[in-house]
């Protein structure tokens, strides 16, 4: 579905629109005047004519005044050049009005000349109208460029922290670590393990743009063993799933920021009876995920309420680069718990 | 026998694929170096069948060594970077292991060597690790019992003891019921009371209060209610 809509909009249909612009006016003023006095062909033929210096007008309006020097700022040439042009075309109009409408159309000689503004009025009226869309079509093109901008900042600062990192270090000493753990600690032996392949998962699986669901989920079950290390008794966390997960492709780290989230807020120790729990349900090309977390009864300080945020924005962001209009977010803050759910269809990514 | 030898220059990790190798019969490991110099000489008179090489060691590039050896044995790279993976298929490498390696991991290149080898082999790898795993072992007056999982109804704790109802028997094991818990899988699994674990194939129908097994009511506990009646709801809408 939203592909369908580029694709209206690209260039290449640009020849289509424009002419379907151009007919749906002219039937529209032929059936509006025509409707006053019944005179469909000569309204028809009227309005064809009009075209003369309307659609001159309309185009250079759109392609010289506005994408060449309203766009680039120069207003005061704008301006000027607006003015000039507006009275040019307007002129043109009159001028087939008074000498070839007229006469040859209504056998009217030395008509009522049109006062100058309602001509420029019934041209402009027009031009606007396209001016307007052109505009729109601008603002969304601003749009999109500046999300990828704000992507291709948010790659390059995680390149650069993972340059930092130095993974032949980092996993040589996990695997000593592991090394002096095996044999004498087996939860010390599974815990290096899945932190290593967690970190794996972070440098490596996040340069690709689509990764297995299946290995998503390890991720996150490799994530929750992990926390649970960190608690104690009083958290009950539970991961479950419903469907077939192996076929299906999902954009890496999507999830796990929810799952975050719901330790970072969801669990205090003070509490005896923190819960977390997880849902994933893959029905075909959707996947149904939903996080929920018994909520805090102590509410903290200003920071508590930005911290929530931040790591949300990150992924709504993403869900909207990424899957446009094929996910919905529902965020839920109740008395009770915290409650995210998050739909996607990954059938337009199948090919990846 | 499989015949290896290990070269790595770090000991600790040497320690990892001895240890692996002690785990499985049928492979050997005859010598380890952390010097491939030393190596490479001492392969130069002796044949092994597999060599576990680490590509990045300080001096020298394992790879370029093997160029030197008269025959070539089945290579099993170890590293820590993941990016070399692509390289190193003209010397003969089967497979490419990333550090930490699991011992699942390391198995299963094993496996590959065996498959390669002697595809009809017939003497099988013990498989040592519970990869599928479908029973619990506990010990109920000091000999061992094992319980499949899909017999078990419910699990109930009695002070120190845990009672393991299932199809065919009801085990009495001295441990905690957290223990247990932890050992059972935990999508087939759910705890609902401080007392009591249930098999969730084996719910037969559910309420706000309780939870019906075997034509059995067992209550769902206060702390548990929350989460509990969510995933029951997950699991039987």
């Amino acid at each position: 579905m939203q592909m369908d809509q580029t694709l209206f909009f690209s260039a290449k249909h640009r020849l289509l629109r424009h002419i379907l612009f151009w007919v749906l006016f002219v039937l529209l003023y032929t059936f509006a005047y025509g409707l006053m006095n019944f005179e469909f062909k000569k309204k028809f033929l009227h309005t064809l004519l009009l075209l003369i210096s309307l659609v001159p007008a309309t185009y250079f309006s759109i392609y010289i005044l506005l994408e060449k020097i309203l766009f680039n700022r120069k207003y005061l040439l704008f301006i000027a050049l607006f003015l000039i042009s507006a009275s040019f075309f307007t002129l043109v109009y009159l001028l087939v009005e008074q000498y070839i409408i007229m006469p040859y159309l209504y056998g009217v000689k030395n008509s009522f000349f049109e006062f100058y503004v309602v001509a420029f009025i019934r041209v402009y009226a027009v031009v606007v109208l396209a001016a307007f869309a052109k505009i729109i079509k601008n603002e969304i093109e601003i749009r999109n460029i500046n999300q990828q901008l704000t992507q291709k900042n948010l790659e390059s600062e995680l390149k650069f922290l993972k340059g930092q990192i130095h993974p032949h270090f980092l996993f040589n000493t996990l695997n000593n670590i592991y090394s002096l753990s095996l044999g004498k600690n087996p939860e010390i032996s599974t815990s290096i393990l899945k932190l290593s392949e967690l970190l794996k998962y972070m440098l490596y699986k996040t340069q690709s743009k689509f990764v297995m669901l299946s290995k998503e989920i390890e991720l996150i079950r490799n994530y929750i063993a992990l926390e649970r290390l960190r608690h104690s008794e009083n958290l009950s966390i539970s991961f479950d799933i419903k469907g077939s997960i192996d076929k299906q492709q999902i954009a890496p780290l999507l999830l796990l920021p929810f799952i975050d989230n719901a330790f970072k807020h969801g669990v205090r120790e003070s509490n005896p009876n923190n819960w977390i729990v997880v849902f994933m349900e893959v029905i075909n090309d959707t996947i149904k995920f939903s996080v929920e977390n018994s909520a805090q009864t102590i509410k903290h300080s200003a920071n508590f309420e930005e911290n929530k945020g931040i790591g949300l924005e990150n992924v709504k962001r993403r869900l909207d680069l990424l899957y446009q209009g094929d996910y919905s977010l529902e965020i839920k803050e109740g008395e009770e718990s915290f409650y995210i759910k998050l739909i996607i269809e990954t059938q337009n990514f199948k090919s990846q | 026998m499989i015949r290896s030898v290990i070269i790595d220059d770090e000991p600790l990790a040497i320690n990892v694929i001895e240890s692996y190798i002690g785990k499985i019969n049928i492979i050997e490991n005859i010598k380890s170096f952390t010097n491939p110099l030393e190596a490479f000489s001492f392969l130069q008179k002796e044949k092994v069948d597999i060599l576990f090489l680490d590509i990045n060691m300080s001096e020298l590039s394992g790879l370029d060594l093997l160029k030197t050896l008269f025959y070539s044995p089945v290579v099993i790279i170890t590293t820590a970077y993941q990016e070399y993976a692509l390289e190193s298929m003209e010397y003969n490498v089967i497979d490419y292991l990333v550090k930490p390696i699991s011992f699942e991991r390391f198995l299963k290149s094993i496996n590959k060597y065996t498959n390669l080898r002697n595809p009809e082999i017939t003497e099988r790898i013990p498989n040592t690790v519970a990869e599928s795993n479908q029973f619990i072992t506990v010990k109920e007056n000091k000999r061992q019992v094992n319980i499949d999982y899909a017999d078990i109804y419910h699990i109930e704790c009695i002070r120190d003891y845990v009672k393991i109802h299932a199809n065919s028997k009801t085990v009495v094991t001295k441990t905690t019921l957290t223990a247990i818990e932890e050992s059972l899988p935990e999508n087939e699994f759910i705890r609902i009371h401080r007392s009591y674990i249930v098999a969730i194939n084996k719910i037969e129908t559910f309420s706000q209060v309780d939870v019906e097994v075997n034509g059995l009511k067992i209550p769902i506990g206060a702390t548990y209610k929350s989460p509990v009646l969510k995933r029951l709801n997950f699991y039987f809408n």
